[in-house]
């Protein structure tokens, strides 16, 4: 039997530290799930999920890793999801658009922008955001969107709200990026032709 | 999620570099409408047309803002209305071309194309009103626009119709005088017209084709322009083969849009997609030019020396991306060079580098042909139906699509500006030498057989 748990690490970025993490993740027994890494501002963070022997307490996985880290001076932080309360994995029909701020560097836009988008229940599942050479900002977001919003709407409601900061916001469904980026063919989701929405 | 600098790129283009789909047109059979009785046939193509192209406009609208890509123009292309307007005398089909006119004003769409005659093997007497018809057509009519096929590599070049031809287009643009003869530019005359062109003014909807279908035209050329100008910057001393591989990456790009575009606004309207054209149609706006593509390459001006070898490598390289990006390629595909619709080459027109024999020279490479060219108002009309004839000639000789609008303007001559503005463009009236020298040639009348298919010399 294993369990799994959600495992966060940080540290000044060096050579051999993604090295050393999983040296120590392998004689704690553990199998990796999932695995997100990233280098900002010369900081190392990665986020894993990991299943692990039962009997391997977070007490002992958290101390095995800082303990094994140590010359990398690591963060660790450990959640055990049968602990917390989950969000629903994505229902049938989310579909994945991406919004593309850019601009003047405003303080606050992000918030604003997360705000209005939480507000109809869409999630933001990745984020890349920075700030330019030239002091320009960049922002994309990667949101899934449930079935029935009005993307015109919200596309509409983005624009004004960033429009008076001097930002331009973009909101694009995944496949033009597909399209433009990826040679394999794009396989279209079956939509409800207007002739049936005018029978219905 | 993708790569961010692959998110951005396209975001670039979009934003910096006005990729957008330049028109989706929606192809509609009007077999089904056929009658005797003039009135009840056009009841029935006024509601074929306003049923199947209902929700066009609505369409398009929700699939561009999808995806954040601009879909510039909607168009309507119909069956040859020669093909079911056989029987009826030129006065009764300008009553077929008012209703087409007024379905086009019902569903929002500005152009649209099928009151064509198709004649490369001969003409039948439906086919004669129908050409008899276009002076009152295009002039009375906002956005019907015609074409008439006069040859093909199979059937050759039917010389009868030429010359009535050269005969009409005078009468459309006098008939058009109170706009400069702007009703001429709503006409091409062409060899092997594809049936699945989505461009005006020579979109029709060929009868090999479903009842109902969606044609796409991809973006500009400033797309094309605007990315190699940002290679040109990285990579200064490239050469051509770089040059061209650059231009088919752009092509590829531009093409996956448009495909995206059409099948979703097909699947949506629950109607066929038909094919993605490839031409690359510029507009009068500074930078949306095939011209200034040519001068990025290298030339001070389009028409002189090296124009065609430049032209002919852009058209393949655009092809050969775009053929890769598609299942679907179709229509005309191949880069437009429309005088008065491109800024950069009228440009060249005014400053003597580009004639019409060099203009002549540049189609045999690329398509359309002697597209959107201002002659003087006194041509003779044989030199004008002579002219086509040559650009005819060198479509249905090498197993192309070629075509002719050729707009003369009343009461001007050669070297005087006219201006039809928005994206019809404007320039100066380019000199056709030679005129009255060929009459005797176009009033032979007859056929020019069909070219030999070996030999190919």
């Amino acid at each position: 039997m294993t369990k799994r748990y959600i495992i966060t690490l940080m540290a000044a970025n060096r050579v051999g530290i993604l090295s050393a993490v999983t040296t120590a993740l392998a004689e704690l027994g553990a199998n990796l799930m999932e695995v997100s890494q990233t280098v900002l501002n010369r900081f190392f963070t990665i986020i894993l999920d990991a299943d692990f022997p039962e009997h391997r307490t977070p007490e002992v996985i958290v101390a095995h890793l800082k303990d094994f880290c140590r010359p990398y001076g690591v963060e660790v932080d450990l959640k055990d999801p049968a602990e917390e309360e989950l969000q629903e994995e994505s229902a049938e029909g989310v579909e994945r658009f991406f919004l593309t701020v850019n601009g003047n560097d405003e303080p606050g836009m992000m918030r604003q922008i997360s705000a209005r988008i939480s507000q109809e229940g869409i999630d933001i599942s990745d984020l890349y955001a920075k700030r330019q050479p030239d002091s320009s900002f960049v922002m994309v977001m990667e949101l899934s969107v449930p079935p029935g919003i009005d993307v015109l709407m919200l596309k509409n409601d983005l624009e004004s709200l960033c429009e008076r900061e001097g930002l331009i916001v973009t909101l694009q469904h995944e496949n033009i990026f597909a399209a433009t980026n990826d040679p394999r063919p794009i396989r279209l989701l079956p939509v409800k032709s207007v002739h049936a929405i005018h029978a219905g | 999620m993708p790569r961010t600098e692959d998110i951005l790129s396209t975001l670039r283009m979009v934003k910096q570099e006005n990729l957008d789909v330049r028109t989706v047109t929606m192809g509609i059979n009007l077999f089904s409408c056929v009658d005797r009785d003039l009135k009840t046939l056009c009841t029935h193509i006024y509601d074929r047309i306003t049923t199947s192209a209902r929700d066009l406009h609505s369409t398009c609208e929700t699939v561009s803002t999808r995806y954040g890509i601009p879909i510039v123009n909607k168009r309507l292309s119909v069956t040859p209305i020669q093909r079911i307007g056989e029987g009826f005398e030129p006065e009764q089909l300008l009553e077929i071309a008012h209703t087409l006119d007024k379905a086009a004003a019902a569903v929002g769409v500005d152009l649209i194309g099928g009151f064509s005659a198709l004649v490369h093997g001969g003409h039948t007497q439906g086919a004669i009103n129908l050409i008899e018809s276009l002076p009152a057509v295009l002039s009375q009519t906002q956005r019907v626009c015609s074409s008439v096929n006069v040859g093909t590599t199979k059937a050759g070049i039917n010389m009868n119709m030429i010359r009535l031809l050269g005969k009409k287009i005078l009468e459309i643009a006098h008939a058009t005088s109170d706009r400069q003869g702007f009703g001429a530019a709503k006409l091409v005359v062409f060899a092997n017209a594809p049936e699945d062109n989505p461009f005006m003014a020579g979109a029709f909807h060929g009868s090999a084709g479903a009842d109902t279908v969606i044609h796409i035209g991809v973006s500009g050329p400033g797309v094309v322009k605007r990315g190699l100008e940002r290679f040109l910057e990285a990579v200064p001393n490239c050469t051509l083969d770089e040059v061209a591989a650059e231009i088919k990456s752009t092509a590829f790009r531009v093409t996956r849009v448009g495909e995206l575009i059409g099948r979703e606004v097909a699947a949506r309207l629950g109607v066929r997609f038909g094919i993605v054209d490839l031409s690359l149609a510029p507009t009068p706006k500074i930078g949306d030019s095939i011209g200034e593509i040519l001068q990025l390459i290298g030339l001070t001006h389009v028409g002189v020396p090296g124009s065609t070898a430049v032209l002919a490598m852009l058209n393949d390289a655009v092809k050969k991306g775009g053929v890769f990006a598609s299942s679907a390629v179709g229509g005309l595909s191949g880069a437009f060079v429309p005088v008065m619709e491109d800024a950069s080459l009228a440009d060249a027109a005014r400053l003597g580098y580009l004639t019409v024999e060099k203009l002549e020279a540049m189609t045999s490479v690329c398509s359309v042909g002697l597209d959107m060219v201002p002659v003087p108002g006194d041509i003779d009309p044989d030199t004008l139906a002579a002219l086509m004839a040559d650009e005819i000639a060198i479509g249905v000789f090498n197993n192309k699509t070629t075509a002719t609008r050729i707009v003369p303007i009343p009461g001007k001559k050669a070297g005087e500006h006219v201006s039809f503005g928005g994206l019809f463009g404007e320039s100066v009236i380019m000199p056709v030498p030679g005129n009255g020298c060929s009459s005797s040639f176009v009033n032979r009348s007859g056929h020019i057989p069909a070219p030999i298919q070996s030999l190919r010399n």
